[in-house]
């Protein structure tokens, strides 16, 4: 049954790739080629394979998965108003499933956007010098396919010295097909030196039906350029994603990040930074909540590749119920990489006896005059506090909440987006009361 | 207000309390001195409704209500209050936002609604006068890197804002410089009145010259071994506990 399946989605993959018009993107076809092979040799990866070792994807993939084929959807705006966070003070991009609307976005002054296969058209030669250049197409199974596959996604190009003057929002819906589809799409991102880009990216599910996301994002920040990159998942519990995202600093950059995972039933994180010249500056903040029988894995690779570079990473999770985690942090300092500071910090609590943390803290140092310090912590709600709220009326449940949203406060905080930050309260609030709801 | 009986509780397998009565009336303040490990923290824990501890037999009844047929909260919510001994750190609550919880949820379970938020500014400008507290440590996390003094002046605060009908202070007064001391008992004489009572544990007379009690009681091992007024603290002070347990082992021979 369970080889039957995934042959059936295995099957969907060759149908695709021998139907693929290869003239979408003509230019790409040695490397598309190049993924579709690594996929056909190696397949998906198994609980043997060490960077998957704590995340069933086996068990993910089996599902009558039907591969998306990216019809044109109808939309009514209405449906989609209720999943927008704040149209006034964020520029707006729809992506369904993957798909760039740009009917239903804004018009960004300073910034060229437009879908993956436009960008391929009018951005040529800058879409070449970058679309898969930086991620390793053979990184897995996943990038493999999605290089091999990906006819649709997002593509934000903003030129030197450019400003973009609020917080691009993009909102990502998922589940309009009928069936449970399987997408893939590819982001590209490029912002050139001394220019400034805010993202807020945030997913959803749109219906009860499941879906099945295979996204690559590549991001590119010039010299004295800067990125925050905000991303929340929160798809319904039968929904799976695997998010790789490819970040490559310049000269003088600084590039911020927070991934928050609320809802899913299985959702892969991979954040990998490289951080290619002199006097770089990356944050990386994370948090996840899983419950139920939820399944959130990050696993984070910084590379820093040269010297005077700084990175600080901070991540924490909370498990509730039967909800498990994985947090995997690699740093790399490589030779030459002289004057770096690396910091990394992960700290979980477990809220159930059947909730589960897999924690790997990694740090490979290959150069001497650096500064590097890296801990991992799991532990419980302290019973003394708990106690304590209590004894001045405050119901067990709100306790409960209380001390968990205030564990997940020094993430928060540093999320310089205040309306956004306002609505993660509220949803991080929203989990918590119906969990400890009797 | 309050009537223990015969109230024994253990720790695990170790019995701590060995039968405890006493009779609490509104308008009270009862004193509870002993040497250390004499089982003052646990009354107090058990009255609170600590976890971890068993009532293995007695009774402690609440103006008419079994008090440890309740929970923690509700207890509170009964108008119990517990200054903590060891008060404990809470990053990432505030105390204000603490508070502003706490009072409603015990507004919520009298069938009040919510406080105004003026009124509650009002409120807390009010009582932090009243025990001279800082609005700035009131905005941090709760007693989180508060000095020990901070710590216990939080605890009278917070009982200020609850306004209890009965006030438990486990050794408030351990840790206080004489100002924080003299400020912190003001507190509680102000707070006092003919409806509330008050139980103060403590290890010294120099607190009761503040808040005088009228009744001293001496626990030891477990057990209230002498109770008197004002003046059997002041014995004490002088002559320690020796006497006392002297007493009590040559009644139990
Ligand atoms: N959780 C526990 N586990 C084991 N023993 C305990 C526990 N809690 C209290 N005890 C013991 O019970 C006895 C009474 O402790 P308690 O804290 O009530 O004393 P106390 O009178 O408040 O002392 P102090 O004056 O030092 O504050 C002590 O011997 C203590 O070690
Ligand atoms: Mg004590």
């Amino acid at each position: 049954m369970e080889t039957l399946i995934q042959t059936t989605l295995q099957n969907q993959f060759i149908a695709a790739w021998q139907q693929a018009p290869i003239d979408v993107m003509p230019a790409l076809n040695a490397e598309r080629t190049k993924g579709f092979e690594f996929f056909m040799e190696k397949g998906f990866p198994t609980l043997k394979d060490e960077e998957w070792k704590y995340t069933n994807i086996q068990s993910a993939l089996k599902k009558n998965w039907v591969l998306n084929a990216h019809n044109n959807i109808e939309i009514d705006f209405n449906d989609i108003k209720q999943y927008i966070i704040n149209q006034e003070e964020h520029h707006l991009l729809l992506l369904i499933d993957g798909k760039f609307y740009p009917e239903y976005s804004s018009k960004i002054p300073g910034a060229h956007i437009c879908s993956l296969q436009e960008a391929y058209q009018v951005h040529h030669e800058l879409f070449m010098q970058y679309f898969s250049k930086q991620l390793s197409t053979a990184f897995n199974a996943f990038t493999a396919l999605n290089t091999a596959l990906a006819n649709e996604g997002l593509f934000i190009y903003v030129p030197k010295n450019t400003i973009i003057n609020k917080p691009i929002e993009i909102l990502n819906l998922n589940g309009f097909e009928e069936e449970d589809v399987f997408t893939h799409s590819r982001n590209l991102i490029i912002i050139e030196s001394s220019a400034e880009l805010s993202l807020l990216q945030h997913s959803h599910s749109f219906q009860e039906n499941a879906t099945f996301t295979n996204v690559v994002s590549e991001c590119f920040v010039g010299a004295q350029g800067k990125l925050n990159y905000h991303t929340l998942q929160l798809e319904n519990a039968d929904s799976c994603t695997v998010n790789t995202v490819q970040i490559v600093q310049e000269k003088d950059s600084l590039c911020n990040t927070s991934s928050i995972t609320l809802g899913g039933k299985m959702v892969r994180n991979d954040l990998n930074f490289r951080l290619v010249d002199k006097n770089c500056e990356s944050h990386l903040y994370g948090l996840y909540l899983p419950a139920g029988k939820e399944h959130f894995d990050h696993h984070t690779f910084v590379d820093h590749a040269s010297p005077n570079c700084y990175s600080n990473e901070f991540y924490k999770g909370i498990m509730m119920e039967q909800g498990t985690a994985v947090f995997n942090g690699k740093i790399i300092v490589r030779e030459g990489a002289q004057k770096t500071n690396a910091f990394q910090s992960n700290k979980n609590i477990l809220l159930s006896s059947e909730a589960k943390i897999d924690t790997k803290p990694q740090l490979e140092i290959f150069a001497d005059d650096v500064k590097c310090s890296h801990g991992a912590t799991v532990g419980q709600l302290d019973e003394e506090a708990l106690f304590y709220l209590q004894s001045r009326g405050i119901g067990k449940d709100k306790a409960y909440a209380l001390l968990v949203s205030a564990f997940a406060q020094d993430v928060l905080q540093q999320i310089a987006l205040t309306t956004y930050k306002t609505y993660l309260e509220n949803l991080i609030e929203h989990k918590l009361k119906s969990m400890f709801k009797d | 207000m309050l009537s223990i009986k015969n109230l024994q509780a253990r720790v695990e397998e170790k019995e701590i309390l060995k039968g405890i009565s006493l009779e609490i009336g509104a308008g009270e303040v009862h004193a509870i001195m002993g040497p250390n490990g004499s089982g003052k923290s646990t009354l107090a824990s058990v009255l609170a409704g600590r976890g971890g501890y068993e009532v293995t037999s007695g009774s402690v009844s609440f103006n008419g209500k079994d008090l440890l047929d309740f929970s923690p909260e509700e207890r509170a919510q009964e108008g119990v209050f517990l200054a903590f001994q060891y008060p404990v750190e809470i990053p990432g609550v505030s105390t204000t936002n603490f508070m502003r919880t706490a009072i409603n949820e015990v507004r919520n379970y009298r069938g009040q609604d919510e406080i105004e938020p003026g009124d509650f500014l009002k409120m807390m400008k009010e009582k932090m006068q009243l025990v001279e507290i800082d609005q700035k440590l009131l905005s941090r996390s709760l007693n989180e890197g508060f000095s020990g003094g901070e710590k216990k002046r939080n605890e009278i605060f917070q009982m200020a804002m609850l306004e209890p009908k009965l006030g438990i202070l486990d050794e408030t007064d351990s840790g206080l410089d004489i100002d924080a001391l003299r400020i912190v008992a003001n507190g509680v004489n102000k707070l006092k009145t003919k409806d509330n009572a008050f139980i103060v544990i403590t290890h010294y007379q120099r607190l009761l010259d503040y808040i005088v009690p009228d009744f001293v009681h001496v626990l030891y091992k477990g057990k209230i071994v002498k109770s008197g007024t004002k003046d059997l603290a002041l014995e004490l002070e002088e002559k320690g506990y020796d006497w006392i347990i002297k007493e009590v082992q040559a009644a139990a021979v």
